[in-house]
């Protein structure tokens, strides 16, 4: 690019000329902030004002664009130049609509607005236009490891919407889990009976499509590379192979929760008390016939335990609910009743939880005669001709011994996720893990888990993010489901990868930042091998050279920024978002004396959440301190230390940070970068000491999007402490 | 859920004072819910009976409403007075009375499994009485197949 010119447009639409001195601003833009061209429009998002700044960017050779008037999340159609560097100074939701009417308002309103526009003129000039990576990979297949339901699923979807695709199963044929089932929980309408489970058919069609490449037998010996470039090396039958492909879909599944480590229900003592896989095996074995044991005898009472190992509150077997069980018990017992109905068929619950159309299901086995017992059950008694299962009646509130031919321990999913990688190297339980992917990736061989061992990660906003770009896993492996959702959850994991596809080849970010093509810029010369940003990556983008260098893989990159806030010597930035381009705007502002009784506020708040939360506030006219001064940032894992001391010393009063929620049920859009900003600023306690300054100068807040009442309120409360414990007294020295 | 959920919003308003009581037949809280649900369990504030409500009379003197019924966790009966009762009633799909295509296939309630082409589908609570993850879930899911049908049809009148 050519040499920078640069222009500022100032808005005096929608009232912001009424209240504010809109050509006092357009000198400060000329004379401050030195825009090359300055110009006022009373309306300058409508096609007559886009027209006067693309004319400029033509006519004038404008490369760098100002806008003062609405919200940069406001009129973004409008003011599209992709073409040019932009900033925007948020004189409409952050301004004219934020700081109390009144004419006793008038005056820090301006004041306000002022130092908008100053800002907003020292960061377009730290910006460039995003040039766009080069170095991004083009290859569109999919690759599917696991060749289960989920899996041939996926595989089918994405083939079915134009991409080839190669499945890795590791066992000889297709089909896993549902493959042992006799019969799958209804999945459409009527919801009443038991339905073939569609497997071979389903094997049928992935093996006759023209785009699916199937291995079985085969697993993957490593993973390289990123999205549309990933290498991966896959073993089958004695012989390696080295497969390029642009995305991965891991549906890799769950095993059943160790029926053994449950001895007191029986599990592992006799061959009377099963699983629920042993009981489908059973009914696979009689074929229709009457289901009978092991010792051959048939079943004339069987008794189901539902939630066997599952929703323990001790700590010694799972927390969580498999959500499956109730129904494949409901559906297991019809396999005795179906059969014949004088078989006594109980299910033991505590809560039967069948949502949705499962409620139809639920019905047609009261109506077959099942049983249903809302007990605890304490003990299974196993004897050579039956068992005993003794339970608390929670309805008869009494104690109650059932004897049966057969019990079901209805365990839990157990998910296949590999390794996880938050373990200590020297943890035990990582040494018995196997490893599905084998990634080369810096920090570790597999899908980060979130909870319970699944590898799911942003819970609640976007269940299919995974911390690895381009890589998704769907179905149990993700978290505990059935099959009816796993194969849609399977589907929805074949869009994201496309996705993955199409933004890598493109050079373009992925969610949340879809569509952006800066990403980080590292000034080698600069390192210092510290390994923060390898470490700290929340999405594991970079790797380490052999000097310990980092190397960035861009279509791994979330563009967050998490890595150029953790870097001490500050030589990672972005093209349009870097520690200039915030800390020119810390630095722009027209700072008050210490006597002015006028504080100033620095507000970092998080672009995901707490600034539309601060714009949506101000669309209702929750007002606020006029003294705070708000700067989006990309997450507040990408805040640099380096811009909090360089408030403090500017005399800044105080700094404010605004994230998301950390922890487990994070809210963090890209997962730790919350997390890592609280424990970064904890650190500038001390900082703050050595200066002299009060702890409260800084502080932290978790803020959800929700929060458009109570964020003017943290905000005032905020200036509120600032006047109690006085201005700073740094102010005047820079 | 959204009633566990809720006995939250009476203990951040009234704190240890608050007093919530769910009734309910089973607790669906799959998956890691169960995790919520037991921090609601171990909360003092809030109680919960299995029981089906037989009938709810309004105590005008008092200003509240008591409500009927038999906790059938041991079979008591019982009469308990509440200021104010919130009805967690279900989820009905928004098309429920409205004319669709013949070709769209709805369930027993209503909701809308789809078409026998592919070419219509429903996602979220369209589809199913679903919570806001499912709901994602299945939306996406949809726009996967809707891509699919697209890119077929566009690739089939290519080709003709």
């Amino acid at each position: 690019m050519s040499e920078m010119r640069t222009a500022a447009y100032l808005c005096s639409g929608c009232g912001i000329g009424e209240k504010i001195d809109v050509p006092q601003l357009a000198k400060i833009a000329q004379r401050e902030g030195k825009m090359a061209l300055v110009r006022e429009h009373a309306f300058l998002c409508s096609g007559e004002g886009v027209q006067s700044i693309r004319d400029d960017l033509e006519k004038e050779a404008v490369t760098h664009v100002m806008i003062g008037a609405c919200s940069r999340r406001a009129k973004t159609d409008a003011f599209h130049f992709p073409a040019v560097a932009m900033a925007r100074a948020n004189l409409r939701e952050g301004v004219l609509w934020a700081v109390a009417e009144g004419g006793e308002h008038d005056e820090v309103r301006q004041e306000m607005a002022a130092d908008y526009v100053r800002m907003g003129c020292a960061e377009l000039k730290k910006m460039k236009v995003p040039a766009g990576n080069a170095d991004t990979g083009k290859n569109r297949r999919v690759l599917v490891v696991g060749g289960g339901m989920s899996g041939m699923t996926a595989a089918l979807e994405a083939a079915e919407t134009g991409y080839d695709v190669l499945l890795v199963e590791k066992e000889a044929e297709l089909g896993g889990w549902a493959a042992k089932l006799w019969k799958r929980v209804p999945w459409k309408a009527p919801h009443t009976e038991p339905q073939d489970p569609g497997v071979a058919a389903l094997a049928a069609r992935v093996a006759a499509h023209p785009r699916i490449d199937v291995r079985l037998g085969a697993t993957i010996g490593a993973t390289s590379g990123a999205p549309g470039r990933f290498r991966v090396r896959v073993a089958c039958a004695g012989a390696t192979r080295d497969e390029d492909v642009g995305a991965i879909v891991q549906t890799t599944g769950s095993a059943l929760y160790d029926i053994a480590k449950l001895p007191e229900l029986g599990g592992g003592r006799s061959p009377h008390v099963v699983d629920q896989a042993g009981l489908e095996a059973l009914a696979k074995a009689a074929n229709g016939a009457p289901i009978r044991r092991a010792d051959g005898r048939e079943v004339r009472s069987v008794a189901f335990v539902q939630c066997a190992g599952q929703r323990d509150e001790t700590g010694t077997h799972l927390p969580y609910c498999s959500g499956h069980c109730c129904a494949t018990s409901i559906k297991q017992a019809m396999y005795f009743k179906d059969v014949n109905p004088a078989v006594d068929t109980v299910v033991l619950y505590t809560d039967l939880r069948a949502p949705g159309m499962g409620e139809d299901f639920y019905r047609r086995a009261q109506e077959k005669g099942v049983t249903f017992t809302k007990g605890r059950a304490s003990s299974v008694e196993t004897a050579e001709g039956g068992c005993t299962v003794r339970f608390r009646d929670l309805i008869l509130d009494e104690d109650v011994a059932l004897a049966a031919d057969l019990v079901v321990l209805a365990t839990g999913q157990v998910a296949n996720a590999g390794i996880d990688i938050d373990l200590a190297d020297d943890d035990p339980a990582k040494a018995r893990q196997v490893s599905i992917l084998n990634l080369d990736y810096r920090q570790g061989k597999d899908l980060p888990q979130l909870k319970h061992g699944f590898s799911d990660s942003h819970f609640i906003c976007f269940p299919y993010e995974t911390r690895r770009t381009g890589i998704y896993a769907a179905g149990p492996v993700r978290r505990p489901m059935d099959i009816a959702q796993a194969t849609e959850d399977a589907t929805g994991a074949v869009l994201k990868a496309i996705q993955a596809i199409d933004n890598a080849a493109a050079g373009r970010a992925a969610h949340p930042r879809s569509g952006d093509l800066s990403y980080p810029i590292v000034r080698l010369e600069g390192c210092t091998q510290c390994k923060r940003c390898t470490v700290e990556c929340p999405f594991g983008a970079i790797d380490e050279d052999e000097k310990r260098y980092p190397v960035f893989n861009e279509s791994r990159c979330r563009r967050c920024g998490t890595c150029m806030g953790a870097c001490p010597v500050r030589v990672i930035s972005f093209e349009n978002y870097s520690v200039d381009t915030v800390g020119a705007q810390i630095k722009s502002i027209d700072m008050p004396d210490e006597f002015s009784e006028k504080p100033r506020i620095l507000v970092l708040a998080c672009e995901n959440d707490a600034y539309p939360a601060l714009d949506m506030a101000g669309l209702r006219r929750r007002t606020y301190s006029a003294f705070a001064r708000v700067v989006p940032v990309r997450c507040l894992g990408s805040v640099n230390t380096i811009w909090l001391t360089d408030a403090l010393n500017g005399g800044w009063d105080g700094v404010m940070l605004l994230g998301c929620k950390k922890g487990d049920d994070y809210q963090c859009h890209f997962v730790k970068g919350s997390e890592l900003a609280s424990e970064r600023t904890r650190k500038t306690d001390d900082t703050l000491k050595q200066m002299g300054l009060e702890t409260e100068r800084v502080a932290t807040y978790e803020v959800a999007i929700s929060d458009i009442d109570r964020l003017p309120r943290l905000i005032d409360e905020y200036a509120a402490k600032i006047k109690e414990i006085g201005m700073s007294p740094m102010k005047g020295f820079n | 859920m959204a009633s566990l959920k809720q006995t939250q919003y009476v203990r951040d308003a009234y704190g240890d004072d608050a007093r919530s009581t769910v009734y309910y037949i089973d607790i669906r809280a799959i998956d890691r819910f169960e995790d919520f649900y037991q921090k609601v369990q171990r909360d003092p504030t809030v109680k919960f009976v299995k029981s089906k409500v037989a009938r709810i009379s309004l105590n005008r003197k008092a200003g509240s409403l008591t409500l009927h019924g038999v906790d059938t966790e041991g079979y008591h009966r019982y009469a308990a007075e509440h200021d104010l009762v919130v009805l967690a009633i279900g989820m009905e799909p928004e098309t429920n009375g409205l004319a669709l295509p013949d070709d769209v296939i709805r369930d027993s309630s209503g909701f809308i499994e789809g078409a026998a082409d592919g070419g219509q589908q429903a996602a979220g609570a369209a589809a199913s009485p679903y919570d806001v993850n499912r709901a994602t879930q299945s939306a996406t899911a949809a726009a996967l197949r809707a891509i699919k049908v697209v890119r077929r049809t566009a690739g089939a009148e290519q080709r003709t």
